[in-house]
Formats: structure tokens, sequence, C-alpha cells
């Protein structure tokens, strides 16, 4: 069997998404699937093949989408500036995945609902479609606008044009897909409200590679906390949507109370200089250390006593199955698909979305409780080491295509 | 090369004439672009154009 995981996004600047389009690809290969993997390199402004080493120059096509679609020719076109250049680009990606070929699949497994849309724009046999919805686009589109307009609410901005775009995207995409890959309820229930039949979803959680994780988790992390503190850790992409700000109010509210704790942000980001910002301004520049990219998490975690996953929006973040594995207690945010990580006070915990006072109140129980702390941190790894198997995700995953393909064969 | 597209087609796609002086035209890749994308292919996607015609 011949698959293409394909995304319209950065391959490898996607978080955890990288890690699990690299993961299944690595136990699909073991499974005798041949695997491709294309997707953009935005330095390069070019859409590769990872694995084969081929990629497409979009500037090949871009001076002359631009020409065709001016404001002066299309003038609706181009009107939004941002939906434009969404647009163009998808067009730009289309005639690059078309250059580098997507005919000779047996199945396509799109990560994105971009990539699903474009995809089926430019196939010119029926090749069946798997679409696997990481996110929801449109919502996270909501909190990227809502950064700059605080009073902007997710109604209202589903209600606007950009947001009707990229609702459009996402039930363009599931109604073209054989079958939709999603990890947690939350997700299919997100896409279920755009009328996608039920029968099309198929839930497979996200899994780690368990031995790669404990050999990582075997090397030594070159610093130590200093004596007489506890670790507070975040790990991941330093984005508004991740809720580092949240995290960073709660702990100058808990700075009030104690000081025994420093915490410890591993990721990078284009909020990294706002952040640094907001912990001088609250006083608490020294409390936090901000460590940039870190090549080996599992390690890191280990000196972690208590994760916090402030996140705004996450369907199923593999930071907290990360630090669930280190056997460190987790706090997660009480919305999208984080509270299924947790049985609350038996695996970790969840405090409301945005709710600094619960947060610091919660961190500050839980600093001072040492028993309780090591208790759900070993529960919350043994849970993760039953729950999120490789092995059992690449089996399952071929499932899916088998069926997609009868699926397809049945529709063509 | 020369491009071998009909030139209608290539005109469908592209309002740039092949012979402009600031734009470059590949031509190895338009013939490629020509024979792999499906015939019915159009820019810009009318579905997108519904919701982009619309009132905001």
């Amino acid at each position: 069997m011949r698959v293409l995981l394909v995304t319209y996004w950065e391959l490898t600047h996607m978080g955890g998404i990288w890690t699990y389009i690299k993961q299944l690809a690595d136990r699909l290969a073991a499974l005798g699937v041949e695997v491709d993997i294309m997707g953009t390199n935005s330095a390069r402004n070019e859409v590769y093949v990872r694995n084969l080493n081929r990629s497409f120059s979009k500037d090949l096509v871009w001076p002359m989408l631009q020409a065709k679609l001016n404001p002066t020719d299309l003038p609706q076109f181009t009107a939004d500036s941002l939906l434009a250049y969404y647009e163009l680009n998808r067009y730009a990606f289309e005639m690059a995945a078309s250059y580098l070929g997507v005919e000779h699949y047996d199945v396509i497994h799109a990560q994105d609902p971009v990539a699903a849309v474009a995809i089926k724009r430019i196939l010119k046999r029926n090749i069946p479609l798997v679409t696997s919805y990481h996110g929801a686009l449109a919502r996270e589109a909501f909190y990227d606008a809502q950064n700059s307009n605080p009073q902007l609410t997710l109604p209202d901005y589903l209600q606007s044009k950009r947001g009707r775009y990229f609702l459009s995207l996402e039930q363009r995409s599931a109604a073209q897909s054989e079958l939709i890959l999603v990890s947690s309820h939350w997700i299919k229930s997100t896409v279920t409200e755009l009328a996608v039949p039920e029968s099309k979803f198929r839930q497979i959680p996200y899994a780690i590679d368990l031995p790669k994780y404990r050999k990582a988790a075997a090397a030594r992390f070159p610093h130590r906390a200093p004596a007489g503190k506890k670790v507070i850790a975040f790990t991941g992409r330093l984005e508004y949507i991740k809720g580092v700000h949240v995290l960073i109010k709660a702990l100058a509210s808990l700075k009030t109370k104690r000081s025994d704790w420093v915490c410890w942000i591993a990721g990078e980001g284009n909020l990294l200089g706002e952040l640094h910002g907001q912990a001088s301004n609250a006083g608490i520049a020294q409390d936090i250390v901000f460590w940039g990219k870190l090549d080996n998490i599992p390690s890191f975690l280990k000196h972690a006593d208590i994760y916090v996953q402030p996140s705004l929006q996450d369907t199923q973040p593999f930071s907290v199955t990360e630090a669930q594995l280190a056997g460190v207690p987790v706090i997660v945010s009480g919305t999208a698909g984080m509270p299924e990580m947790v049985e609350p006070g038996i695996t970790g915990w969840v405090v409301p979305t945005q709710d600094v006072d619960s947060l610091s109140e919660l961190l500050h129980a839980l600093l001072e409780d040492d028993i309780t702390r090591k208790k759900v941190g070993a529960a919350a790894k043994s849970w993760a080491e039953q729950h999120r198997s490789l092995e059992e995700m690449g089996l399952r995953t071929l499932d899916v295509y088998h069926e997609a393909i009868y699926r397809g064969g049945l529709r063509a | 090369m020369t491009l071998l597209v009909p030139s209608d087609l290539y005109n469908r796609w592209f309002s740039v004439p092949v012979s402009t002086p600031h734009i470059e035209v590949d031509y190895e890749t338009m013939n490629a672009l020509m024979q792999k994308l499906p015939k019915g292919y159009v820019f810009p996607d009318p579905v997108s154009m519904v919701i982009l015609n619309e009132k905001d």
C-alpha cells in the first residue's frame, strides 16, 4: 500500500502534530506501508516531499497567481487581505502538490482541512481520502483574532466572513473525505456540528513511541532547580492559544503566597518577547526560565514537580501525555479535548479555562502536598503507558486506510 | 522550450502574457502543470468565491 501523509502547513513547525506524523510514518513503514510525507517549508517558500527530497518552489507560480488575482479585476477576492493570502497560498500549494505527484497513492491522509480541500481539487481519479482533524481551524483562527481584539466573541467571529470561510474549509474537507480521524470526543463534536455524519468518524488517540521516550528520558538534563524550589513546567509553542499568559498571571498571584517554586518553560514562538515582558512587569522574571526549544523533553520533564497545560483550546496535547509518562501530575484547562485526558483527582486536575485564581490556588495546594502529587503522577504514568501505545495507533490507522479504500471503491 | 499548452487554457489560468518582461514564465513547469492538473481545474476556487462575494 502507498500512502501520502500531507499537510498544507509547515511540516516541522507543527509541534505535536509533527510528532504524530513522524511517528505514524515510522510505524506504518514497520507494517510494510510505503509512506511519503508532503508539507510546506516556509523559509524556502516551497512544498516538498520530505522523504524523497523533492520540492516545488511556489515562486514558480506565485507572480502569475498574483497578477491574475489582482484588486482591479477581482476586488472581492482581495478585499480581505488575510483571506486572499490564504487562497493564493492554497492555489500555489495545489499546483505544487500536483507537480510533485499525488496520483499514484492508494490512500491520501490529509492532516488538515486545507490540504484535504486542495488535494481533492487536483485529483484526476478517485483516490480515497482520510482527513485528520487535529484542531478546529475556524476556532483557532478566532483565538488568533482575539489576541488583537479581546472584545471579539466566538459566535460573532464564526458568523463573520472570515469565520464562514474557515468553517467552509472544514465542512468541505469533511464532506469529501471517506473517513475522518479524530483523537478526542471534543474535536469530533466540533466537526459533527458541521452536519458530518457520525458514521464517518474513527477515534484513535495520539500515541507515543514508549521505548524511544524511555531512552530519551534516560539522558541527563544538564540543569537542576535551585535548592528548595519545586519546578512548575510547561512545554509547547509560545502562542496565544497555548495560554502561557494565563499561567504567568497565576504565577504572579502564587508569588504573593509563596516562593518555593520556579517555572520552567520549554518552547519557542511568536509570543516569547511578550511573555518575557509580562513576567517582568509582574515582578516574577527571576522565577521563570524560558529554555527555548529543547531537543529532549522527556529528560527535561524528569525535573518537573507539576505540569500545567493552560491552553485556551487544545485537542489532545502531546505535551500532557509526555508529562504523564514522566510521572508528573498535570493540570489542564477545562476546555476542548483536554479534560478527556485526566480523571480529576486521580490522574490529574482540570481548572476552568483562563481562571487565574483557580489555577493559582491549585498550584498553591499542590506545592504543599508532596504525597498527593506523587500519587497522582504515578497513576497518570500508569494510565498513559496503557492507553497511548504507538503499536495500537499504527494498526488501527492502517485499518482505517483499508476501510477508506473499500468505501472509495464502493463510491466509484 | 516552448509553451505546449493551448493559449486559451493558459490565459484562463494566468492573465499575464508569456512575454511580459517582469514575470518569468518557467515553461517546463507550465507544461508539467497543464498535463498534471485536472482539465476542470480553475482558480479562484468557485466555492470560496461564493463566501468572498458575500457581505461581512
